[in-house]
């Protein structure tokens, strides 16, 4: 097992970091950056939950080693919020509309509509998008409602 | 003394925004795996693969000597610092397993044998691969039918039968023989994991001479300590347990499980901290099982379609080491005559342990009995030719209080009105016209419905009181410590809003505090649908209790009778509105910086505290509730084209809450319906060990919830029931009805779920011939 030194940006902030080949980004992110906001909910890429951007793209985490974001910009869900700390309307629908219960689900549903609001995803993408994450608590309406927010670019917050 | 008066109520009833969502939308939430302890361990299990084996021998040195290896510990090092595990839910104590690690014989796939603990999970994982085990593969028992004939596997047990009740009531054969019409019915429902998104996850710390330390997923870390001091062999006040934000839970984080038991010993042995989190294969395999039961129900009836009697039995499957080891047939069997009245029944009940998962309480244990009920109901209608809504209504308890078979009593419910206020919320002619145009063309749908109702708050034994201690700071800002506990019920938001009212304060203005059992004292924790009756009920008491004394003391200061002042905007003002006012914070710096201006007859210090407990074991909430699905019967797809909520939850303390609670339990039911099963081979081999080949309800599966609200207030001191598991207990068998209707015209078969696509088109190939 091989150890690397990688440099990247996470969240505007510079780091320079040794790991070992096989670190999955998401331990790196949580243990080695101390941001544990991105979740593992199934570590076999399927629920979403531990969704990153890796230079403004929606990642799954857990399916990434951290070598691999050697030279990249990655941003977690602990770096969406505007620098004066209200939300990002994003996290602003999912607030307004009920869309989150338990937490756990709800970084990575996140960091995939901020990805996604970036390139302009109508309500259909982001509704379709949806269908890579799972989340059991809320039944899914609250989330869709957020979508309808998102995709209408209001905010009743 | 006497109760004061507060400000009008502004906050209970309103779908205020969750004060939990700043720090969960920022990803600043606290879950357990979050939990970074100073020297802190990982630990990896190591778990049988097979079903049923004998263990010939484990050899755990080559992973011993892997760097970066603290401890690799057998059964024969940590059963040693327990006595005997009894099963976490049980009236007889008596369980399966009793042992924490296995050292002579394994009993189903994900059974722990060893635990190893290393500087980090990768190397743990490393190390486990190095652990040689032999086994002796043995046939397993995984089926009911085999637990029937096999001989026992379990060490000491006589049979494969954990327990069988028969209940007869007086007159419930003679109606049956005496009836005009029975129909039968018979369901099996799909093995389900309860799949909260957070696996379960454990930190012990064992740092403290005489403080066990231990982080974990906990739904109420009170009730994990009072099962751990007497097995451990320590005083409870000697551990303390904590649990943070938890990502949700629905019934499988009420215990501490053998898995984790062994990372406490393992802690214990190593005397460092050690953090085991759960993977999703363990999680599915071995995090325990729900929806276990084999169902059958028969209803006599008479000539005109009224239920004189029925006949249920109920067979539970219930693995190897169930935490919930007398099964749920018993509170089946006490509701399963829901909202009709049916004067008497007979029951068999019976628990079968078999070389698979265990039964854990899963969001509604008991929701087997709404499931046969109104599948049978709907095909006795079918069988009689009555429509099945004039079936239902021809039954309908209409008198209240209405005693059950069994003795409970229901009160406060609506069924009949939840009812007519579906169908007329339906249109349900204008569906009849929309399928039968539907037809015409070849497209089969179908109209689902059935009624419930709900036993929320259990109050009894273990779950019997909540309690609350509220307390004005120094600062005039109000913290309430409660024994309640969240896993995603918004009990921060909605405790707030029940406090901010009574105290004349803002929400904003009021902290819940939850989560550790040596600051809050024992309480049921969350669990059973009870927070908002219970801990609602001990929150309302103590603010009033709290307000009480705050008005009190301002009294002394502003030379004016208790009777003449009331709270608002977090200050005594005075009733009228035009006599002077003292704030929270000025009333609560005499309390504590100035004790000796008090006079004699108040005390420093402004806390209140009330522990609930309530008079009924139940509170019952009822609801009704209608689906409109689209099969493909070619393809057996099921597409959900519509579904309709009308519930009567009493007074909603936040409705978006109890929106939320109803739809995530609906799409929880259409995943029992559809899509999820852990199902286990002849072989004992789970199917399921990943979300590609376990089928949670995806978004694109969700159909919009439409809701309908009725409120008939509970007698209890909020006027709320409970509301957490009616959306999983109902909603599989209004999906079932709304399939079967679909598929009339095949008149088909459909005894196992879920309703996959290859059960459907078999079932419809099978009434074709």
């Amino acid at each position: 097992m091989s150890d690397h030194d990688i440099a990247l940006t996470v969240n505007g902030q510079k780091l320079r970091k040794r790991v070992p080949a096989r670190k999955t980004l998401l331990d790196f992110l949580r243990v080695d950056v101390g941001l544990t906001g991105t979740h593992a909910g199934c570590e076999h890429g399927v629920c979403g939950a531990c969704t990153v951007m890796i230079d403004g793209v929606a990642t799954r985490s857990c399916l990434t080693f951290a070598v691999q974001v050697d030279g990249q910009s990655v941003t977690t869900i602990e770096g969406v919020a505007n620098d004066d700390g209200s939300f990002h309307p994003v996290q602003q629908a999912m607030h307004d509309n009920h869309g989150l219960q338990c937490g756990f689900c709800t970084p990575g549903i996140v960091m995939t509509l901020v990805s996604l609001q970036k390139t302009g995803a109508d309500e259909g993408d982001m509704r379709e998008a949806m269908s890579g994450h799972i989340c059991r608590c809320t039944g899914y309406q609250g989330i869709h409602r957020a979508i309808a927010q998102i995709a209408g670019g209001t905010s009743n917050g | 003394m006497a109760d004061l008066a507060q400000a009008a109520p502004r906050f209970v009833g309103q779908s205020i925004k969750r004060k939990e969502n700043k720090r969960f939308l920022t990803g600043r939430g606290h879950y357990v795996d979050d939990i970074i302890l100073p020297g802190m361990l990982h630990a990896a299990i190591l778990r049988s693969p097979l079903a049923r084996a004998n263990i010939l021998s484990i050899d755990t040195s080559a992973a011993k000597e892997l760097p970066g290896v603290y401890g690799v510990f057998t059964g024969d090092e940590i059963n040693a610092l327990y006595t005997a595990i009894p099963p976490a839910f049980s009236q007889s104590g008596v369980g399966g397993i009793d042992v924490v690690l296995q050292t002579k014989q394994v009993c189903y796939v994900g059974d722990p044998v060893v635990i190893i603990v290393a500087e980090d999970r990768y190397i743990a994982e490393d190390a486990a691969e190095l652990v040689e085990i032999d086994y002796d593969p043995v046939d397993p028992v995984v089926t009911i039918a085999d637990a029937r004939t096999a001989a026992p596997f379990l060490p000491g047990k006589t049979s494969n039968m954990n327990g069988h009740t028969p209940v007869s009531l007086p007159g419930a054969e003679e109606a049956f023989a005496s009836a005009a019409h029975v129909t039968t019915a018979f369901i099996a429902q799909g093995r389900v994991s309860p799949t909260p998104m957070e696996t379960r996850g454990i930190i012990v710390d064992p740092r403290m001479e005489g403080q066990l330390e231990i982080h974990m997923t906990a739904q109420g870390p009170q009730q994990v300590r009072r099962y751990l001091a007497p097995i451990l062999r320590m005083p409870e006040n000697h551990i303390r347990v904590l649990s943070p934000d938890v990502g949700g839970a629905f019934g499988q984080k009420f215990a501490i499980n053998r898995d984790m038991l062994a990372v406490v010993g393992a802690g214990l042995l190593l005397k460092r901290p050690v953090k085991w989190i759960e993977d999703r294969t363990e999680a599915l395999q071995a995090g325990g099982h729900g929806r276990t039961e084999q169902l059958s129900l028969s209803l006599a009836m008479d000539a005109g379609g009224k239920i004189l009697a029925t006949r249920l039995g109920v067979e539970e499957n219930i693995g190897a080491d169930p935490g919930q080891a007398d099964g749920v047939g018993g509170l089946m069997m006490m509701y399963h005559t829901g909202a009709y009245d049916i004067p008497t029944f007979s029951a068999d009940l019976k628990t079968w342990f078999t070389n698979t998962g265990g039964l854990v309480p899963y969001r509604g244990p008991w929701a087997g009995e709404t499931l046969i009920r109104e599948i049978t109901v709907d095909k006795a209608a079918r069988e009689m030719g009555i429509d099945p809504i004039e079936f239902r209504r021809r039954n309908m308890i209409t008198s209240f209080p209405h005693k059950m078979p069994l003795g409970l009593i229901v009160d406060d419910v609506t069924p009949s009105e939840c009812l007519d206020l579906l169908v007329e919320k339906l249109d349900v002619p204008a569906f009849r016209a929309e399928q039968a145009a539907a037809r015409a063309q070849g497209r089969l749908l179908g109209l689902g419905l059935s009624v419930y109702l709900e036993p929320t708050a259990i109050s009894m034994g273990a779950m019997a009181t909540d309690s609350t201690e509220i307390r004005l700071e120094p600062s005039g800002k109000v913290t309430a410590i409660m024994t309640i506990h969240s896993q995603g019920q918004s009990v921060e938001t909605t405790m707030a809003q029940i406090i901010a009212d009574e105290m004349g304060v803002d929400p904003e203005d009021v902290t819940i505090t939850y989560g550790d059992s040596s600051a809050i004292g024992f309480g049921a924790g969350a669990g059973g649908s009870r927070q908002a009756v219970v801990g609602g009920g001990s929150a309302k008491v103590a603010a009033e209790r709290l307000r009480t004394k705050v008005i009190k003391t301002a009294s002394h200061f502003l030379q004016t009778p208790v009777e003449q002042l009331r709270v608002e905007g977090s200050a005594v003002v005075s009733a009228n509105g035009t006599g002077p006012s003292m704030t929270f914070a000025a009333i609560a710096d005499a309390s504590y910086f100035q004790p000796k201006t008090l006079p004699d007859d108040v005390e420093p210090g402004l806390t209140g505290s009330y522990r609930y407990a309530p008079s009924d074991v139940f509170t019952t909430a009822n609801g009704a509730h209608a689906c409109v699905v689209e099969v493909d019967a070619e393809t057996g797809m099921v597409k959900i084209l519509r579904y309709v909520v009308a519930e009567d939850c009493g007074v909603m303390l936040n409705p978006a809450v109890v929106e939320g609670q109803v739809s995530g339990g609906v799409i929880a039911a259409i995943g029992n319906i559809l899509f999820e099963e852990q199902h286990y081979d002849e072989q004992g081999n789970p199917s399921a060990g990943t979300f590609k080949d376990y089928g949670m309800t995806l978004s694109q599966n969700a159909p919009v919830i439409e809701f309908h609200h009725l409120c008939t207030p509970s007698k209890t001191p909020t006027g709320a029931k409970g509301v957490g598991e009616g959306g999983a207990i109902i909603g599989a068998p209004t999906i079932y009805n709304a399939i079967v209707d679909a598929l009339g015209e095949f008149d088909v078969v459909l005894e196992q779920l879920p309703l996959t696509p290859a059960r459907i088109v078999a079932a419809v190939k099978a009434a074709q011939g």
